[in-house]
């Protein structure tokens, strides 16, 4: 083919959009990115009560006082246990033990991951097969059920040892993700090049390779977060892990134990929850926000409707473009059945 | 000169919407004639896919068609303007009256589905009036007549090489005899043994069938040798049009020039290689005046402040050619 | 057939690796605290069943490892699981026997309804992007984003209670004995409504999301283009060309995810007090019941297997690609 090699492997039809992007502006565009920004500013906040959590908590979260049971007021925002323990102080302090356990457990995973993964993808043979083989095994045998039982074997097990378990067993998902995208990078073009002048494995890998792989890994690690966190509070919420150390799932576990819901003290669980499902949120629009920015066509083209000159409404579609004037009047033949609905795809 | 089949007239098209709409084909004025093949070549990004996919209206989101009319000429009919029809109509006149040949043999098939399945589900959709065996038997004889045997029709795509599966894609482009057939670099992704094969099977089915055929490349060499007629374009207009051998011959573009020295002849006599200097146009930031400028040997102060017209050119007085160049002798006639 | 025999291999080497893991938990475990419980029920366990619970938790410490692999093996193919504690003198084996249909009933049927669903809005959801169910996906994230348990807490509160239609507990009527006459089975249909909701409201959105995604990607396909070029009803082109190939990956990443998910699930049991395989956890682990606790974790591993299993033959049905290799 005399053709220059641009032309073969362009994409038809030439949009606008296909041009590369300088990888600093790209990186603007994913912080541009609404879900992702707003799903990074929730995390920022909880990542704060984690912090000074303890120190804004206005009692004591185990202390005792005369006041059992009572609904919200403006002594106890998120009103008391049987116990006369204020809920809103269990939440602020048990934010540490959740991100500290879905951090960790993140971090483990996702650094066992990425040394698997891309091990398996780029080495190739029977290295890839057995790391392979293993990452697959650990992906069909179900992850909590084993966490709940090395938990519970584990003697007072602490959110070390919680976000430990959960790391070690919960990195096969994305070491696969991760080996197939080092498979189809290892084949790109620059990194033969790169192994046909010499240069070092290790070298490849942190050069060429890991840089490519980085949404993937912040994918990875998201969701990984997120399932460490929800099977954290599952470990606390049926009495696994120490109840000794607040977290969200200790709240929720002492409130079914206490029969919360037969004494209608609806506020003893539905904050812990709120928040479980605040933090889950916006850790999952961090990851559509990823997605969007890995693969453009998942985004919501913003306007996917637009009001053209004469009033009328257009909708873009696949198969059908819209078309925004009909010049029909300047047609030398008028339509000859098609006055009526020469509306194209008007809605 | 023959009867048309498809004018394209003022065409516009663009990719997005308002302040951020990028204008990919500008203002195009092209006329398909009954029987012809008629070639459009440029360079990736010159407008020609985005024109060929804007006239049936089956560019993607965010392409929009932002003005102009192609009016098509059915045989013993009233000329209609396709982008007046309402989406039913535009069903309808779809694949029987205008097929398409993708680029890229490999993604055209439904991977899951039987090349039969595929071949049959076109025809119930456009003549439900038929039995299946009729529509069966209508398929395999278009099979045959692209070189694929009848058993071949219950294999599923991946069993099929590549240049079988662009021959299965011309077959089903003809299977309703349409009057046209737009064709987007059939031949690209095969190998030139193949691409010859599949072209001279097509002339050969052209003469016996008599469908038109738009073909869009970036190998002029090709067009050249195949077509009737050439269009080039360039940053999303015509920058001329002619015959092909005078094309060949006597080119009056700069930049027809410059494409026609980036290839190789498949005939005649030898020329000398080269390229075009630079690279083409940024759609959203249009040169001034004249698109090619930037990259012309020949331009001149004008150039760069007045876009040219397409227009038969004072020196040949022909009115089979056409021209939007600034350069002496090339500047339409009043 | 090549295809599916390789995964019926791996399938086999998966459940080895589990038994395996099996074996191994309790023995790295500094302490055994089943010890303990053997001596607590000292006078009324028989010489066979210490022996039992000695070969399953490597307390015969005079065995090399290997023999105690051996017989661990030979004991797991009898079906010997051991005693329960929390229901002594029961068996494991006939605990779980009685608890796992009432699991695959619930989780199985509602897993795979919320597949079919989410499935099936997904579809729709990337075909006409920019509609009302876009607006829907928030939603659904948020509902995802809940612990299924909390869910059921929040459900049983709400909806059910004395007087209401719904129970808050349990599988079936109390004063009925499970057979298969039409009072038992209203009865257990009626009992596992709500948990049943409360899964496929929780679980739905995945599907939803990921179909919606594989739609909005295959709908770039050139075969899609050139089916709309065909001037194929919409209908055709949207089920026949874009939804059959866009419910390949799909299919595959049910099988892969259905471990998490079933693991998720299993806590509605809980919830609910409801007589499945995870409510046996939840007790078990309330008690330190370790034989049951093992026991429950082999039976969801190799159901998952199974579950896997039959997703692979779907597949296998669904793309003609993996089929050829006849």
């Amino acid at each position: 083919m005399s053709a220059p090699a641009s032309t073969i492997t362009a994409v038809t039809p030439e949009g606008p959009e296909v041009e590369a992007v300088p990888a600093k502006r790209q990186r603007l565009r994913f912080v541009a990115n609404g879900k992702a920004a707003t799903g990074l500013v929730v995390l920022a906040f909880f990542c704060l009560i984690a912090i000074i959590g303890p120190w804004i908590a206005p009692y004591d979260p185990s202390a005792r006082s005369a006041d059992l049971l009572q609904p919200p007021s403006g002594q106890h925002w998120f009103g008391t246990t049987h116990l006369g323990q204020d809920i809103f102080s269990q939440i602020l302090v048990g934010t540490r033990g959740v991100m500290f356990v879905g951090l960790l457990a993140g971090i483990v995973a996702t650094a066992l991951s990425v040394l698997i993964g891309v091990s398996s993808g780029f080495l190739g043979g029977a290295a890839d097969e057995g790391l392979s083989a293993l990452s697959n095994v650990f992906l069909v045998i179900p992850a909590l059920p084993l966490i709940i039982i090395v938990a519970s074997t584990i003697p007072g097990a602490g959110d070390l040892m919680v976000a430990l378990v959960i790391g070690l067993t919960s990195w096969a998902w994305g070491a696969r993700v991760l080996r197939a995208q080092t498979l189809s990078l290892r084949r790109r073009d620059y990194v033969e090049a790169a192994r046909a002048t010499g240069e070092s494995t290790w070298r490849i890998i942190t050069v060429e390779i890991l840089p490519n792989l980085t949404a993937i890994i912040a994918s990875g690690f998201v969701g990984t977060v997120i399932f460490a966190v929800m099977s954290e509070i599952t470990l606390a919420f049926i009495g696994i892990s120490t109840i000794s150390e607040w977290n969200w799932g200790t709240i929720l576990f002492w409130a079914q134990s206490q029969q919360a819901l037969a004494q209608g003290a609806w506020w003893w669980f539905v904050p812990a929850g709120l928040a479980i499902a605040v933090l889950g949120t916006a850790l999952s629009l961090i990851n559509f926000g990823i997605d969007e920015f890995v693969s453009p066509r998942l985004r919501n083209s913003g306007h996917t409707r637009v009001k053209t000159k004469d009033g009328r409404t257009v909708r873009m579609k696949v198969g059908f473009t819209p078309v925004l004037n009909t010049t029909g009047k300047s047609a030398p033949v008028t339509p000859v059945v098609h006055v009526d609905e020469a509306k194209g795809t008007v809605s | 000169m023959k009867a048309p089949v498809l004018e394209i007239k003022n065409f516009n098209v663009d990719y997005g919407l308002g302040d951020q709409a990028v204008r990919a084909v500008r203002d195009v004025t092209l006329t398909l004639h009954r029987g012809e093949v008629l070639g459009l070549a440029g360079e990736s990004g010159s407008g020609k896919s985005t024109l060929a996919y804007g006239v049936t209206r089956l560019l993607p989101p965010p392409g929009v068609i932002s003005g102009g009319s192609v009016v098509y000429h059915p045989p013993g009919d009233q000329p209609y303007d396709v982008m007046a029809l309402s989406p039913a109509e535009l069903r309808k006149f779809r694949w029987a009256e205008t097929s398409i040949v993708f680029q890229g043999a490999m993604n055209s098939l439904n991977p899951v589905h039987k090349v039969s399945t595929q071949m049959l589900d076109v025809i119930r959709a456009h003549e439900p009036q038929l039995s299946q065996e009729a529509r069966v038997a209508r398929a395999k004889e278009m099979l045959k007549l692209v070189g694929i045997s009848a058993d071949r029709m219950d294999a599923y795509p991946h069993q099929l090489s590549g240049g079988m599966r662009q021959r299965v894609m011309i077959g089903m482009a003809l299977v309703l005899e349409p009057q046209i057939v737009i064709m987007d670099e059939p031949t690209t992704a095969l190998d030139v043994v193949m691409q010859r094969q599949i072209l001279a099977q097509l002339v050969e089915l052209r003469e016996r069938l008599g469908f038109s055929v738009l073909f869009i490349t970036h190998d002029l060499s090709l067009l050249v040798e195949f077509s009737d007629r050439i269009a080039i374009m360039y940053g999303g207009r015509i920058v001329e049009e002619a015959k092909s051998a005078d094309l060949y011959k006597d080119s009056l573009h700069p930049y027809s020039e410059g494409l026609l020295k980036s290839f190789p002849a498949l005939r005649g006599p030898r020329r000398e290689l080269s390229g075009i200097p630079g690279s083409p146009p940024d759609l959203r930031g249009m040169p001034t005046g004249c698109a090619f400028h930037p990259r012309c040997p020949h331009a001149f102060d004008r150039c760069s402040t007045e876009i040219p017209v397409l227009g038969v050119p004072e020196a040949r007085n022909d009115p089979s050619r056409s021209v939007a160049c600034w350069l002496p002798g090339r500047v339409p006639v009043a | 057939m090549k295809f599916l025999l390789q995964r019926i291999a791996f399938y086999l080497f998966t459940a080895w690796a589990a038994i395996t893991i099996n074996f191994f938990i309790p023995r790295m475990i500094p302490g055994d605290p089943v010890t303990s419980l053997i001596n607590k029920f000292q006078g009324q366990m028989s010489t066979e069943a210490i022996n039992s619970l000695y070969v399953l938790f490597g307390l015969d410490k005079n065995a090399s490892l290997w023999s105690q692999y051996v017989d661990y093996w030979g004991q797991v193919f009898r079906g010997d699981l051991g005693l329960s504690f929390t229901f002594f003198p029961t068996p494991v084996s006939d605990i779980l026997g009685q608890s796992l249909p009432w699991t695959i009933a619930l989780v199985g049927i509602t897993t795979f309804v919320s597949f079919v669903i989410g499935t099936g809005l997904g579809v729709l959801a990337g075909w006409r992007r920019g509609s009302w169910l876009d607006g829907l996906l928030p939603v659904t994230t948020f509902l995802s984003s809940i612990p299924y348990f909390w869910l059921g807490l929040i459900a049983i509160t709400l909806l059910a209670g004395s007087g209401s239609f719904f129970p808050s507990s349990g599988g079936y009527e109390p004063g009925l004995v499970p057979s298969w006459n039409g009072e038992f089975i209203g009865s257990a249909i009626q009992h596992s409504l709500l948990p049943a909701i409360t899964i496929l409201i929780s679980s739905v959105s995945g599907w939803i999301l990921s179909m919606r995604n594989m739609m909005v990607t295959v709908a770039s396909e050139d075969y899609i283009t050139v089916a709309h070029a065909k001037g194929l009803s919409e209908r055709r082109v949207m089920l026949s060309y874009a939804a059959r190939n866009a419910l390949l990956p799909n299919v595959s990443g049910f099988a892969l995810s259905l471990g998490f998910i079933v693991g998720g699930t299993l806590l509605v049991e809980i919830v609910f007090s409801y007589p499945g395989i995870g409510y046996n956890l939840f007790q078990a682990v309330g008690a330190k019941d370790y034989p049951l606790m093992q026991g429950v974790f082999l039976v969801i591993t190799i159901s998952v297997l199974v579950a896997n299993l039959i997703a692979d033959i779907a597949y296998l049905l669904l793309d003609p690609r993996t089929r050829k290799e006849g």
